[in-house]
């Protein structure tokens, strides 16, 4: 049948997918270290056609006709987001580059993330909402004591039972030579994948990193003004691709109809 | 003359035609992408020899198949605010280490592999002047020269090239291109980069769909003349039969 068909079905699906990302995208707009996915279209490999000519032009370059669009790629973009001070001493955010180095208390794997409020679990230690603690591990202790980072991640506790501020230990930075090839594990949480490589430790606001800025949270790095454009076109593009297929079908009547 | 064989030649390039115009559809969001245009070789004509000198008869030959070229006119430039995506503003090309040889191309969609390699589209190494481009990390800026700078200093100078006859480029797909029969004029030209922006595809939605309403109507009216043919046909074998 007509290879148009085919071509305007891969122009609906990739716009599809499109759209699903940009959905993605809009619903997370609001959620503190989200950041945002895209697509990028490459089109698809060409074959030749068979040159036919009076004489025969063998002489002319084969005749490429491309067959559709596909995804090259649906990278995460770590731009950076807004950072916005919340007032809670235990929301960290990082302005600049790199990621907190978590580990799983369930089965030692590590994680990394951009930031969040922080807890301290039953042992004390400074972890995320969703229990992993963070690596290198501080204690704070668990009699509410009063936690200071700077800006380099320098931890300084102060116990509530007034025996003096000591120094907790040094949050790490951690960055990757290929950050865009990061997987998702969704909560804000990446694992490193072959392409990303591995993490290479930081030390934060040294060698390009970023700085650590406790009382504040980054927020996600979604345009909306990018994200509803690109919706319009995606639509559109759809669209387009219909009144192809629709095209291509009423000529495939009429030739059908050649012979009543 | 065989009406038939003229009206099948045709329609097949209808078909031909709504083929282009569909990747063209499909592509008109995908960045870099050249529109192909399909132009009609014309309908050979050629002097019979039958008839007398006098009156020459021409007997009409096989139309060829439409041949496909590509419109290599610059795209829109779309902003994207990232600082590994770039574009050229000019004619010139992006040139990329292929498997069997250099591919070109316009998508300046640039990224760094876990070996340092800067990759451009198809996951290809992307040329400077010198050579291959070896950063540390993934964190570069391309400044307005086509200087690949980390951390202050200069990588290297991304090669644009500038061909003759784009139009001959091949299409690989992934937004590359072969040389083909193109000339290169300037293998190392200069035109500015823009970096935060890719340029966009180069489809015109609104003259594709104009071009695939001439060609259903054109396929219809083909239609016709092969159904009035036929019709013909039907009627002379009644009427010749009723004797």
């Amino acid at each position: 049948m007509n290879d148009a068909l085919y071509i305007a079905a891969t122009g609906m699906h990739m716009q599809q997918k499109n759209v699903e990302t940009v959905a993605n995208n809009l619903a997370n707009v609001n959620t503190p270290g989200f950041k945002k996915a895209q697509v990028s279209f490459v089109d698809m490999v060409y074959r030749g056609l068979a040159a036919s000519g009076p004489g025969g032009n063998a002489g002319t370059a084969s005749l490429m006709q491309g067959s559709g669009v596909a995804i090259a790629s649906l990278a995460k973009n770590f731009s950076q987001g807004d950072v916005k001070q919340t007032g809670s001493p235990m929301d960290l955010a990082i302005q600049g580059d790199g990621f907190l180095e978590l580990t799983n208390p369930e089965d030692g794997s590590l994680v990394y993330t951009r930031g969040g409020t922080m807890v301290v679990d039953k042992d004390g230690m400074l972890a995320t909402q969703g229990g992993y603690i963070l690596k290198p591990a501080i204690h704070v202790g668990t009699d509410g004591a009063a936690i200071a980072i700077t800006s380099d991640g320098h931890v300084t506790v102060t116990p509530k039972d007034g025996s003096g501020t000591y120094d907790a230990g040094r949050i790490a930075l951690v960055s990757f030579p290929d950050a865009t090839e990061l997987v998702g594990l969704g909560n804000n949480l990446y694992r490193p994948s072959e392409q990303s490589g591995d993490a290479i430790t930081l030390s934060a606001g040294e060698d390009g990193a970023g700085t650590l800025v406790q009382g504040a949270l980054e927020g996600s790095n979604v345009s909306l003004v990018e994200e509803m454009v690109s919706l319009t076109t995606a639509q559109r593009a759809y669209e387009s691709s219909v009144k192809v297929i629709q095209a291509v079908d009423e000529m495939l009547a009429m030739s059908n109809n050649l012979r009543k | 003359m065989n009406i038939e064989r003229i009206a099948a030649v045709a329609m097949q390039n209808d078909q031909q035609r709504t083929v282009s115009i569909s990747h063209n559809l499909a592509n008109a969001t995908t960045p870099g992408f050249k529109s192909t245009v399909p132009f009609h070789i014309a309908f050979d004509v050629r002097m019979g020899t039958s008839g007398n000198a006098a009156m020459p008869q021409f007997d009409i030959v096989e139309a060829s198949i439409s041949q496909p070229s590509i419109n290599m006119s610059a795209g829109a430039m779309q902003v994207t605010n990232s600082t590994s995506d770039i574009a050229i503003e000019g004619d010139s090309w992006f040139e990329l280490n292929g498997p069997h040889g250099s591919l070109f191309t316009r998508v300046g969609r640039l990224h760094v592999d876990q070996n340092g390699n800067l990759l451009g589209p198809g996951n290809l190494p992307v040329l400077g002047e010198a050579g291959s481009i070896q950063l540390v990390g993934d964190k570069f800026s391309v400044d307005r020269s086509g200087n690949v700078v980390q951390n202050g200093s200069v990588v290297g100078r991304l090669r644009r090239v500038r061909f003759d006859n784009s139009a001959q480029l091949l299409a690989q797909g992934d937004g590359t291109y072969a040389q083909g029969s193109a000339k290169v004029t300037d293998g190392l030209k200069s035109d500015p980069i823009r970096s935060g922006v890719l340029e966009a595809s180069n489809v015109d939605s609104a003259a594709e769909m104009v071009r695939l309403t001439d060609t259903v109507r054109h396929f219809e009216s083909l239609q016709k003349i092969v159904q009035g043919y036929d019709d013909a046909q039907e009627a002379m074998i009644k009427k010749l039969g009723e004797f």
